[in-house]
């Protein structure tokens, strides 16, 4: 017999993102039900380790809900906040000497190129899959380096041979750009 | 602090700052609505390219919920001080008491230097128990009279020397580059440096002008 969701299941977004930026207790429980999954697969699809993957949604969501001042409901979805407060925690995890080098033992091989990253290897929805498509290619190309490639933008400037300020441009332009591309696929 | 942080919203949001720019874009988009906002919309285009590269999903293991129960259990018991100027000396003695190891270091003397500091001590108070300390070595392995104090989190850290000379710096030291953090300031016998950085830092340095005079490992 199905249970009835209870008031907090049923808070919609801009609910659960006012009582999360007031810290009230009960938002943080809901915000983990619904999605905790994702913080975990988010952080193990960047560290490709089950412990090292807990371990950063674990410390990041403390980190958050210790320092009231980080998110504000000006920031919008607690979601998308979260999923870049994990990712960004779990590629600087990643940049440690140490780390990098597990990594690269585990995965095989360490990014070296654009050439070598593939959309479709990563990218499992049709509607983003040809958003990133539309995109000039440089500007993809920053912003699958900066994205997948898990890379800074003065490594992706070496890397490209690049302007420091070009490559900038290009990432922040390719993921505006993105994003616009998304919300227009989403309204039509 | 930053004027606005324009297209590093968008760095931000994909990833490609390192931790100190990424502390700072942090910082000014929670005094900024618009900063916010924009970081918001980066933030949403991360989240869909996120939630496509997650399908399926994993399912999180119990353990994290269980870790994070006991993690926020202990946040919430804590004791917390409310600030206030007079409390300086309690809060100090405090912290200092806690750090039995606070060896090569005139108590006395660190007392007067985080007396001058109300705010790293405000928050050294409010820290309770959860307080984590590192020895600045020198070059040739010898203890220097230098310590920096920080959380497990990594959401502050707080540098005091002793007798330091001038111009003394701290830096971040990571991947082979250093970013330079502050200057130490002077109260007296000593200097102190507080950093409210919101990210893990694993290598510290103590510099004088150019030259790096120490450095200090912290483990979390």
């Amino acid at each position: 017999m199905a249970t009835a969701a209870t008031p907090h299941e049923r808070a919609d977004e801009t609910t659960l993102a006012q009582a999360f930026a007031q810290r009230e207790r009960w938002a943080f429980d809901e915000a983990y039900r619904r999605f905790g999954s994702l913080l975990y697969t988010v952080a193990f699809n960047v560290l490709h380790s089950a412990e090292d993957a807990e371990d950063c949604v674990h410390d990041v969501l403390v980190r958050v809900w210790k320092n009231p001042r980080t998110y504000t409901v000006e920031r919008g979805s607690v979601r998308a906040f979260l999923v870049v407060c994990v990712r960004n925690d779990a590629i600087s995890r990643t940049r440690s000497a140490a780390r990098r080098e597990r990594l690269a033992q585990r995965v095989g091989r360490e990014t070296e190129s654009v050439e070598e990253l593939h959309i479709a290897d990563f990218i499992e929805e049709q509607r983003v899959r040809d958003a990133l498509a539309q995109l000039p290619d440089d500007q993809r190309a920053a912003v699958m380096l900066a994205y997948f490639g898990g890379k800074t933008h003065v490594e992706i400037a070496q890397q490209l041979d690049q302007p420091l300020g070009t490559v900038k441009s290009r990432i922040a332009l390719g993921l505006r750009k993105l994003g616009a591309a998304l919300n227009a696929g989403s309204r039509a | 602090m930053i004027d606005h942080i324009d297209d590093l919203a968008e760095l931000y949001a994909v990833g490609s700052l390192d931790e100190l720019e990424s502390a700072r874009v942090e910082r000014h988009a929670a005094r900024c609505p618009a900063c916010a906002a924009r970081l918001h919309e980066a933030e949403s285009t991360v989240a869909a390219l996120a939630q496509a590269q997650a399908v399926p999903p994993r399912e999180a293991p119990p353990s994290i919920k269980a870790r994070l129960d006991r993690s926020l259990r202990q946040t919430a018991g804590r004791r917390v001080l409310t600030w206030h100027p007079f409390a300086a000396a309690v809060a100090a003695a405090i912290v200092l008491a806690l750090i039995p190891t606070w060896v090569a270091v005139d108590r006395n003397i660190a007392l007067v230097a985080m007396q001058q500091d109300e705010r790293a001590l405000a928050r050294l108070a409010s820290a309770g128990t959860q307080i984590n300390h590192a020895q600045f070595m020198s070059p040739k392995k010898q203890p220097m009279n230098a310590k920096v104090l920080y959380g497990p989190h990594g959401d502050w850290y707080y540098v005091v020397v002793m007798h330091p000379r001038p111009n003394m710096q701290v830096a971040y030291v990571h991947g082979g580059r250093m970013e330079m953090l502050g200057r130490v300031e002077m109260h007296g016998e000593s200097g102190t440096l507080y950093l409210p950085v919101n990210h893990k830092m694993d290598e510290l340095a103590l510099l004088e002008g150019s030259t790096v005079v120490a450095d200090a490992h912290l483990v979390y």
